[in-house]
């Protein structure tokens, strides 16, 4: 449904500048988030492949390079699905991630979304990696193996529980 | 005469016009501005923007029959206006103004006429927030007007549908990513038509979920400089790049394209 | 190799250090309860009833978490005693099912961030959700 707005008085009807419906605060828009993103990733990256031997006191290796590539992949191949989709899908996407670095030389890559909700990727150099949505309010978690062996990799599921939780954020917003 | 689609492939139309930087458009000034155009638009939402990098292409040296130079600025930070539906959205920098319409949902596509109309009413009120005057904006460094087109390729078939790809030789291709481009000219240099095909994934609304589809992206950009002056100038650049770049997809499509977009005269 | 110490009780204590790296948002990363699979990597954790040498803050860990060796055992993994030359406290959780390592799962993680209380708290950062 859209609704005709006033030019300084002037009734616009034949414009293409007509509203959409009312009470929902959005989420900013970058003009080029992939691109301005993927440039923080391998910053971020980067440093966590450069971490110090021992880094976490138990005697941990840096993260490996192999893992931080695949976490490259998956996260830009996730956040250029959001940029190539329509607005209301687009205003969804989650941004940059927090890398976790784990013992061994795994990597843990973690959205924090709204309403204490969190999608996880555990990548640890095997073929496939485990993909989790936690909910701590209605303590539940789900967790599903991506197989990241092959030249594209299927992340339906993840973008799925990613708009769920974004979506649960703009209805919390209109009922407040 | 220009061919017309009823089922257009076109999710997004951006125009924008460059000029030289403004020194009044600093970014406390530019949300000056954005506040006063949101009392003249309606209820747009004002977001900071990325830094985003400029590419222009201006008149340069004649470089083996190249008549564009290419330059890269620094990136700008910008101000975006945001319709509430999402469907348009207005670019300011101290350098740039950019107008575009992209496709929310199954709406039709507004088609040339009202978004050039558009443009025209962005940039005069444009004008009277900034408190500017065409002579103080002077030359247009460069104008553009681009079409970005989704063909649906869930089955990895959509280059069927243009009649200058044969995949004959590659029955299980991965993907595509392609760019050609030609200036076009008459008495002189009007502009370059940029065409950039690529394999991409998206995510489409299902019910209350989404789903991942895969796509065919293919853009077509027409920039340059404009040939006359103000704003008429840029509009006359914009119809011509229009012509051009409709003339193209037309030109590319297979009888099965030809079929999907249901292409028809144009009534005029 | 992975084992589960009848030596180690249930209400043994268990103590983990958290570097500044597994911090995010405020809270402990999930991360931290977990460790690469390769080959038999095990979580590294201090029996807290061997006295272990580790102080904390110290030039690695932020602070420090504990829960008792029940806790990753309701879960199906192993805990077991594996001294190293530094640490004669040193202990491993393991994940090990149908005859082979894997890794620690998010929610075998989570069941121990949510069970973990502060050994040696850090300001302003939570364990989980409620604390």
């Amino acid at each position: 449904m859209t609704n005709k707005f006033i030019l300084q008085g002037q009734e616009a009807s034949d414009s293409i500048l007509t509203m959409g419906e009312r009470g929902r605060e959005y989420r900013p828009i970058a003009q080029n988030p992939f691109c301005g993103d993927s440039d923080e990733l391998r910053r971020q990256l980067n440093l966590l492949c450069a971490l110090d031997n021992d880094w976490d006191g138990y005697g941990s290796p840096p993260v490996k390079f192999e893992n931080a590539e695949l976490a490259l992949r998956i996260v830009t191949n996730l956040l250029a699905l959001f940029e190539n989709s329509r607005p209301p899908i687009q205003a969804l996407n989650p941004g940059v991630p927090y890398f976790v670095p784990v013992s061994g030389g795994a990597l843990q890559i973690e959205w924090h979304l709204p309403n204490s909700k969190f999608v996880e990727l555990f990548v640890d150099g095997s073929d496939r990696c485990l993909a989790s949505f936690v909910d701590e309010v209605l303590d539940e978690d789900r967790e599903i193996s991506i197989d990241c062996s092959g030249p594209q990799i299927d992340l339906n599921e993840l973008s799925k529980w990613i708009v769920e939780a974004m979506r649960s954020e703009g209805q919390r917003t209109v009922a407040a | 005469m220009l061919k017309e689609y009823s089922a257009p492939p076109v999710e997004k139309v951006e125009m924008a016009v460059y000029f030289d930087p403004l020194p009044q458009l600093d970014l406390v000034n530019l949300v000056k501005v954005c506040q006063s155009l949101q009392k003249k638009l309606g209820p747009f939402s004002i977001h900071q923007s990325d830094y985003i990098p400029t590419r222009l292409e201006g008149d340069g040296p004649n470089l083996g029959g190249a008549h564009f130079e290419i330059k890269q600025g620094a990136p700008k930070i910008g101000l975006r206006l945001t319709s509430e539906a999402r469907d348009r959205t207005v670019l300011l920098q101290d350098s740039r103004l950019a107008v575009s319409w992209s496709r929310v949902e199954q709406e039709s596509y507004p088609r040339y006429p009202k978004l050039k109309k558009c443009f025209q009413t962005v940039f005069d009120a444009f004008l009277s927030s900034a408190g500017l005057t065409e002579s103080t904006i002077g030359d247009f460094k460069q104008v553009g007007i681009s079409y970005v087109n989704y063909l649906p390729d869930d089955d990895a078939k959509a280059h069927e549908l243009l009649n200058f790809i044969d995949f004959t030789s590659f029955k299980e291709h991965e993907g595509i990513a392609m760019q050609t481009s030609q200036m076009l000219q008459n008495e002189r240099i009007v502009g370059r038509l940029v065409l950039d095909l690529m394999s991409i994934f998206s995510l489409d609304s299902e019910e209350n979920t989404v789903r991942e589809t895969r796509k065919l992206r293919m853009n077509l950009t027409f920039r340059g400089k404009p040939a006359g002056p103000g704003i008429d100038g840029v509009c006359n650049f914009f119809d011509r790049g229009h012509e051009a770049i409709v003339r193209t997809f037309s030109d590319s499509l297979s009888e099965k394209g030809r079929k999907k977009f249901r292409e028809q005269k144009r009534d005029e | 190799m992975p084992y589960d110490d009848t030596e180690i009780v249930a209400e043994d204590e268990l103590i983990r250090g958290i570097p500044a790296s597994q911090i995010k948002n405020g809270r402990v990363s999930s991360g931290a309860f977990k460790s690469s699979s390769d080959p038999y990597r095990g979580m590294s954790v201090d029996l807290a009833s061997l006295e272990p040498e580790q102080v904390y803050p110290n030039e690695k860990h932020l602070g420090a978490v504990k829960f008792v060796a029940s806790c990753p055992r309701e879960k199906n993994l192993l805990v077991g005693k594996d001294p190293i030359a530094t640490n004669h406290a040193h202990c491993n959780i393991w994940r090990h099912e149908d005859g082979e390592a894997k890794s620690i799962s998010t929610s075998q993680a989570r069941h121990m961030q949510k069970s973990s209380e502060w050994h040696v708290s850090i300001e302003n950062v939570r364990i989980h959700g409620d604390s």
